[in-house]
C-alpha cells in the first residue's frame, strides 16, 4: 500500500472578476482575519468559484495530469496545493512537502547571473547554501547552461530560463513535484529529459502535471482529473480515455 | 493545512540570501552604486547650510557645533528612518511576482528587509563619521549610546511600514500618499532646525512627533555626548515594540490573502 501524500477535501476558492471590488474585498477579508472572524462563504458581487468542491488524494508513485481549458482552475489548484493561496473552504492535507514552480524562472532576477540566481532560487525552495553547493553541478548539467552561468539571466533565451528554472525545481526532490507547463518550452531532447526525470521522481514521490501537449501526458501520467469551470467533472485512472474524453468536450 | 517546516537557521539563511540578492540587483545596473546613498544627504545638507548662511534659518547653536554638522547629522538620522519605512515596500514590490509563483517562508522577506535597513543605516553612519572628523567633533564613549535611539528610530519606521504594507500592496495611492507625507513630515520634525518652543502649535507638533525624541537623542549623543530625551526615547520604544510585533503578525496572517488580490 503506497503512502497518501496529499488529501484534498471539498476545496473551494473564490476569485473576483473586478479589480476594484477585489481589492475592497481583500481589505475586508484582512480585517476579518485579523479579528479572527469567519469569512463569508457566499459569493459577493462579481465573484465566481474558480474551484468548487474539489476532492481527491494523491499517493506515492502517482502522476496526476490536470486537464482543462484555460480558466478551468488548474493553476488555482496548483497554487493552493503549493501554499501560495489559501482555500476559502475545504481542507488541504499535505503529508510531506509540495514544491514546484507555478511559473518557471519567476524567481530569477534579470540582472543577476545564472549562478547567483541558482543560489537565490534554491534558497527560496528551501535549500541551504551548503546543500546548493552539493547539487549545483547536477542543476547546471541538467539545464545544459554551463557556458552561461556567469551571464545575466536577462540574456538567456526563454528556453534556457525555463530549463534552468526546472532544473532547480527538479533537484529539490519534494514529496510532490508540481510541473506546470514545462513541456511547452524546450526542445525535444529536453522534453525527453523532463519526462525521464518525472518517471524517476515517481519512485520517491508523486507528481502533479499540467500540460497542453496531451500526447506527452500519456507517457507519464497514470491518473487524470478533468476540470471544467472550477469543478471536477471526471477522475480517471485510464489517462488515454481521459484525454479522449477531454478532447471530445473541447471540440463540443 | 500545510505547515512548512522551516527551522530558524533556514529562515536566517534565506533572509541573508534575499538580502544579498537585493543589494546586488540594486547596484548591478549602476556605475556609481553606493555613491547614490552618499550624495543626496550631502546635497540636502548643503542647501540648508546655504539657507543658514543667508540668515533664512536661525541656529543659536549648540556649544562648539556648527550648523553644517547639525543639519547633516539630522538629515542622516532622518534618512535612516525613511529607509526603515521604505525598504519593506520596495522589497515587497520586487518580490511580488516571486511570491505569486513560489511558496517559501514569507517572513524571510521581512528578515531580509531588516538586514537591508541596518546595512543602509551603517552606510549613512559612515558618512556621519567623515562629517564628525571633518568638523573635529570629539566622539567619546558616552556618544556610543546613540546606537539605542537609532535602533528605536529604525524600529519605528519598520513598524509603521509593516502596518501600512497590506494597504500599500492593495492600493497604489498609499505609495503616493507616503511620498507626500514624508516630505511634509521632514518639515514638521526638528531635523534642520532646533526643537521650537513647546508653547507654539508648531512646537507642539514637533514635541508630539514620535520621530522627534529618538532623532534628537541620537544627534545629541553624537554631537554632545549626552541627551535629555531618554524618557521620550523610552516611550517611543514601547509604542514601537507593539507596532513591530503586531505588524509582523499582521503580515504573516494576511500575506496570502493579499497576494491573491494583487
Amino acid at each position: 500500500m503506497s503512502k497518501v501524500l496529499l488529501q484534498i477535501e471539498g476545496v473551494s476558492k473564490k476569485l473576483c472578476k473586478n479589480l476594484q471590488l477585489s481589492l475592497r474585498y481583500g481589505l475586508k477579508d484582512i480585517g476579518a482575519q485579523m479579528f479572527g472572524l469567519q469569512m463569508s462563504q457566499d459569493l459577493r458581487k462579481e465573484e465566481f468559484w474558480a474551484l468548487k468542491d474539489v476532492s481527491f488524494d494523491l499517493k506515492q508513485g502517482e502522476c496526476m495530469a490536470l486537464l482543462g481549458q484555460n480558466g478551468a482552475g488548474k493553476s488555482t489548484l496548483l497554487r493552493l496545493i503549493s501554499g501560495i493561496m489559501k482555500p476559502d473552504a475545504g481542507d488541504i492535507k499535505l503529508y510531506g512537502s509540495a514544491k514546484g514552480i507555478v511559473s518557471l524562472g519567476a524567481g530569477f532576477d534579470q540582472f543577476l547571473t545564472g549562478r547567483e540566481n541558482v543560489y537565490v532560487n534554491g534558497a527560496l525552495l528551501g535549500f541551504s547554501t551548503k546543500e546548493i553547493d552539493a547539487i549545483y553541478n547536477d542543476i547546471v548539467n541538467f539545464a545544459e547552461t554551463e557556458e552561461f552561468m556567469n551571464t545575466p539571466v536577462k540574456y538567456y533565451s526563454s528556453g534556457m530560463t525555463v530549463r534552468l528554472g526546472y532544473a532547480i525545481a527538479a533537484q529539490v526532490k519534494p514529496d510532490i513535484l508540481i510541473v506546470d507547463e514545462v513541456l511547452a518550452v524546450g526542445d525535444e531532447a529536453f522534453k525527453e529529459k523532463c519526462l525521464n526525470r518525472i518517471k524517476e521522481h515517481l519512485k520517491i514521490g508523486a507528481v502533479i502535471i499540467v500540460a497542453h501537449q496531451l500526447n506527452l501526458l500519456k507517457r507519464v501520467a497514470n491518473r487524470c482529473l478533468i476540470l471544467e469551470k472550477g469543478k471536477v467533472i471526471e477522475e480517471l485512472s485510464d489517462v488515454e480515455a481521459g484525454i479522449e474524453q477531454f478532447r471530445k468536450r473541447m471540440h463540443g | 493545512m500545510q505547515t512548512p517546516t522551516t527551522s530558524f537557521s533556514k529562515f536566517t539563511d534565506l533572509s541573508w540570501r534575499i538580502f544579498v540578492r537585493n543589494i546586488r540587483a540594486a547596484h548591478r545596473k549602476s556605475i556609481l552604486g553606493m555613491v547614490w546613498v552618499v550624495i543626496p544627504p550631502l546635497v540636502n545638507a548643503a542647501v540648508w547650510v546655504l539657507l543658514n548662511a543667508n540668515g533664512v534659518i536661525q541656529f543659536d547653536g549648540m556649544e562648539g557645533v556648527s550648523y553644517a554638522i547639525f543639519a547633516l547629522s539630522g538629515i542622516l538620522f532622518w534618512q535612516m528612518f525613511l529607509d526603515a519605512l521604505q525598504i519593506p515596500f520596495n522589497t515587497m514590490m520586487t518580490f511580488e511576482p516571486i511570491i505569486k509563483s513560489l511558496y517559501f517562508e514569507r517572513s524571510s522577506i521581512l528578515g531580509a528587509t531588516s538586514l537591508e535597513i541596518i546595512f543602509n543605516a551603517a552606510i549613512r553612519f559612515l558618512i556621519l563619521i567623515f562629517g564628525l572628523l571633518f568638523y573635529e567633533i570629539s566622539f567619546g564613549i558616552g556618544s556610543l549610546l546613540f546606537v539605542i535611539p537609532v535602533l528605536v528610530l529604525l524600529l519605528l519606521g519598520f513598524g509603521i511600514s509593516l502596518w501600512l504594507l497590506p494597504l500599500f500592496l492593495l492600493y497604489k495611492d498609499v505609495n503616493r500618499l507616503l511620498g507626500f507625507a514624508t516630505q511634509f513630515a521632514f518639515f514638521l520634525t526638528p531635523i534642520v532646525y532646533q526643537l521650537p518652543d513647546s508653547n507654539t502649535w508648531f512646537g507642539k507638533i514637533a514635541y508630539w512627533n514620535p520621530v522627534t525624541p529618538p532623532l534628537l537623542a541620537a544627534r545629541d549623543l553624537v554631537l554632545l555626548g549626552q541627551t535629555e530625551h531618554w524618557i521620550g526615547v523610552g516611550i517611543v520604544f514601547l509604542i514601537t515594540l507593539i507596532l513591530v510585533i503586531s505588524g509582523w503578525r499582521l503580515f504573516r496572517v494576511t500575506c496570502e490573502r493579499i497576494i491573491e488580490r494583487i
